[in-house]
């Protein structure tokens, strides 16, 4: 072989051995760098800090509080991410437990020291490792680490792996039956959810009750379960996780109000409640009972002689036929409307009456709230109860009521549709009134504009208002807090806004633009 | 490293007197304005998410990453040493590692302006009332230059080993292709590989170390030692491969 072609060999085998050193040091140093890391949140949420919403119920807590950590490692190959789960786990409690040392003790569990453990898990009455439990008092709550505190996708490595996640008892692992050898997958830690279901475990620990919430049914009413976006399945659940109990109410079973009920929930009732179940229903709300109440889009279209609008009326409350619209902005910025979007509100805090319990927290903090086929209310009626009729939401100064023909929404102001600002949320406060047995007791209505505020399609945007408002409702306004956001969200308002048309023919077309003129300039001068 | 200032300075100032780097800018900016409004229309007006997708949050950021940095390095080392310039380069009192090190700072620079045009977005949704979150968004542009900066260095690699820059786009578009898919591919090709080369396939995964912490808005030096040891060893690569051409002459 002659020497020019001996170098070229020698050449590519330089650069193989090269090639093959060059990944070995990335791996390695990719390994190193893993060992030991560090960390810095540079987002909006900020969870690396407590965030104020959370200050606010530790603040409120009425008696001091105790974690207990109980961890234990796993085997060999769940060692790792366990470790990361317990790690993330430990510190956030870290951050809880320096936030408010005096309302709040953070108790970590050697596993070496058994006795001493097991004798703290037999006085808390728990079984089993891997948990926080939040005690305050006699009432506690039990979180377990892996699933509910931390999300970790356990793989499917081998059958001994699997089996011993199933003996340990973690939840979401398969059984060991339904293993497929083929899919092979090691673990993985997906994501750290500590603070919602630390919340709700406080918040569950510090109330000496749970106040009973009835929803109607039989009526029309959005389902309480299943996966429907009209229904009112994520509320329910919400209210759960909150601490409420929910339960359903037929008033054709049973013609008066529950007994144990603290508050009721007229939500989305289609059909009519017979005479003696609205006579009902406003005796219980005279006698201190406390209601929310929403109409169904139907009511809006076709308002009922025996509907919940003559329900209202008892109370003062006046709920107005048609929908609120507000005008849309097209791409050439000008306002529209006759058009879908019309009917979609986005109240912001300019809409939002400042000083309530309700409505200030989301006000200091900017939140909304969506409407989506929205009634208006209004004071009037001679026969209303006396009492303080309060608008706490309120639409535009450029929104109409839009009055139906039957089925035929124009969503376009036409004549006798006056613009103004409509209240959608409001809140009726009667007077005080002495029962029989010596106890005096307010009745409350809140009333919004329209069922779908609740439902599981504008959930995440009225999360806040909605729990509020039952918290509020059933007096236990220590609970009143804005839940921080899973990350910085901040909207724009496309849609009545001039962002649409700024943004199309700006960003979209002149910024583009500048720089396509740029380089016809260059090419030109190149060429010169 | 001496002259590797020269060098980045030199070659981003060729790039920007290209019209190819303009009309670049204008596609990106084009594509990034529509995909960015058809992302708020659908998130209700939701800004942060929407800026995001252009910087790792989605796949108009991957069709950009994986064409692009191909694009502007394919030119870099083959037509140069097709012109006979390369030779001149070479000669001059300046290392092989600063000339590839400094083409590479040059074509790492140029992306990062390009995603650095999301912050034109996020001032004009902020001039419009919106709040961005600038932290998340540093986070990801960050991870974005770091995305760039390692597939520049596969271009720089690509680019040496080819004689022609449209042969060099095309190697550096196959391998940030294979890059960006087999991660994906992982548990199919785990029965077909084995289990040690499917764990190998974990260690270059963009997509865990992108959305692991940068668009989270969190800076973690693991995964920014991930990016930098990847585009080390590549440009260690281009190094050998332009070393192994003076000496093949």
């Amino acid at each position: 072989m002659s020497s020019g072609r001996w170098t070229r060999v020698s050449l590519g085998l330089q650069a193989v051995l090269a090639a093959v050193l060059a990944v070995v040091a990335a791996l390695f140093a990719v390994e190193v760098a893993d060992w030991r890391y560090w960390r810095v949140d540079l987002s909006l949420a900020r969870k690396n800090s407590l965030d104020p919403a959370v200050l606010d119920v530790i603040e409120k807590l009425p008696e001091p509080v105790v974690v207990d950590v109980f961890f234990r490692a796993l085997r060999s190959p769940y060692d790792g991410v366990a470790a990361q789960a317990q790690a993330r786990t430990l510190e956030y409690l870290r951050v809880v437990g320096e936030a408010r040392r005096d309302r709040l003790e953070v108790v970590v569990h050697d596993e070496r020291a058994f006795a001493a453990t097991q004798e703290r898990l037999n006085e808390l009455g728990v079984e089993g490792s891997n948990k926080v439990v939040v005690s305050c008092g006699a009432r506690k709550a039990v979180l377990e680490l892996f699933g509910e505190l931390a999300l970790v996708d356990w793989g499917n490595p081998s059958e001994q792996g699997v089996r011993y996640l199933y003996e340990q008892g973690i939840a979401g692992v398969a059984s060991p039956r339904s293993w497929d050898p083929r899919a092979f997958r090691p673990a993985q830690f997906q994501e750290f959810r500590g603070e919602e279901p630390f919340v709700a475990a406080l918040m569950k620990v510090s109330s000496a009750r749970a106040p009973r919430v009835y929803f109607t049914e039989k009526h029309g009413e959005p389902p309480l379960a299943g996966s429907e976006p009209e229904g009112l399945a994520r509320f329910a659940a919400a209210l759960r996780t909150d601490g409420f109990e929910v339960a359903s109410w037929d008033p054709l079973a049973a013609p008066e109000v529950p007994a144990d009920a603290e508050i009721l929930c007229l939500v989305g009732a289609s059909q009519p409640y017979p005479e003696r179940t609205r006579e009902a229903i406003a005796r219980w709300i005279q006698d201190g009972g406390q209601a929310l109440v929403a109409p169904a889009q139907r009511e809006l279209e076709e308002p009922q002689e025996q509907g919940l609008a003559s329900l209202l009326a008892k109370f003062g409350l006046v709920l107005r036929p048609g929908i609120v619209c507000q005008p849309v902005r097209g791409l050439d910025g000008l306002p529209a409307e006759g058009q879908p979007e019309c009917a979609t509100l986005v109240i912001d805090d300019a809409g939002m009456t400042p000083g309530h319990p309700l409505t200030e927290p989301l006000r200091m903090r900017q939140r909304q709230v969506q409407f989506f086929v929205s009634g208006a209310f209004e004071a009037g009626g001679l026969e209303g109860e006396i009492g303080v009729l309060l608008p706490l939401v309120s639409s535009g100064k450029d929104s109409w009521r839009d009055l139906p023909p039957r089925h035929d929404w124009r969503l376009t102001p036409a004549a006798g549709e006056t613009r103004g600002k409509q209240t959608l949320v409001t809140v009726k406060q009667l007077a005080a009134r002495k029962l029989a047995d010596g106890s005096v007791r307010q009745g409350r209505i809140l009333a919004v504009g329209g069922a779908s505020f609740f439902a599981s399609a504008l959930f995440d945007t009225n999360r806040d208002f909605a729990l509020n408002a039952l918290n509020w409702l059933a007096q236990r306004d220590y609970r009143l807090a804005v839940r921080p956001l899973p990350r910085g969200e901040s909207h724009v308002d496309f849609q009545r806004g001039l962002a649409r048309p700024l943004l199309t023919y700006g960003l979209g077309l002149a910024v583009p633009g500048v720089f396509l003129a740029i380089g016809l300039v260059v090419f030109l001068r190149r060429r010169g | 490293m001496k002259g590797c200032t020269v060098i980045w300075r030199r070659e981003l100032a060729a790039l920007f007197f290209s019209p190819l780097a303009w009309i670049l800018f204008a596609l990106a900016l084009f594509l990034e304005a529509n995909f960015f409004l058809l992302a708020l229309v659908q998130g209700g007006g939701e800004v942060n998410g929407a800026l995001v997708l252009f910087l790792g949050g989605g796949w108009p950021f991957w069709l950009l990453a994986i064409f692009v940095p191909p694009l502007i390095t394919m030119r870099m080392i083959s037509e140069e040493s097709r012109s006979g310039l390369l030779e001149f380069l070479l000669t001059a009192p300046v290392s092989d590692a600063a000339v590839v090190a400094g083409k590479a700072l040059a074509a790492t620079t140029f992306l990062g302006l390009l995603w650095a045009c999301v912050f034109l977005h996020a001032g004009a949704v902020s001039l419009l009332g919106a709040s961005p979150d600038w932290g998340v968004l540093a986070t990801a542009w960050l991870g974005a230059t770091l995305v760039g900066a390692l597939f520049s260095a596969l271009g720089l690699v690509a680019s040496a080993l080819s004689g022609t820059p449209l042969l060099a786009a095309f190697l550096a578009i196959l391998a940030n292709l294979a890059l960006f898919f087999l991660p994906l591919l992982r548990d199919a090709l785990r029965g077909i590989l084995g289990g040690r080369v499917a764990g190998l396939l974990e260690r270059v995964d963009l997509h865990a170390h992108l959305s692991g912490s940068f668009l989270r808005g969190v800076v973690d030096s693991g995964h920014v030692a991930f990016f930098v040891a990847w585009t080390l060893a590549a440009l260690f690569l281009a190094v050998r491969t332009v070393e192994s051409r003076r000496w093949l002459g």
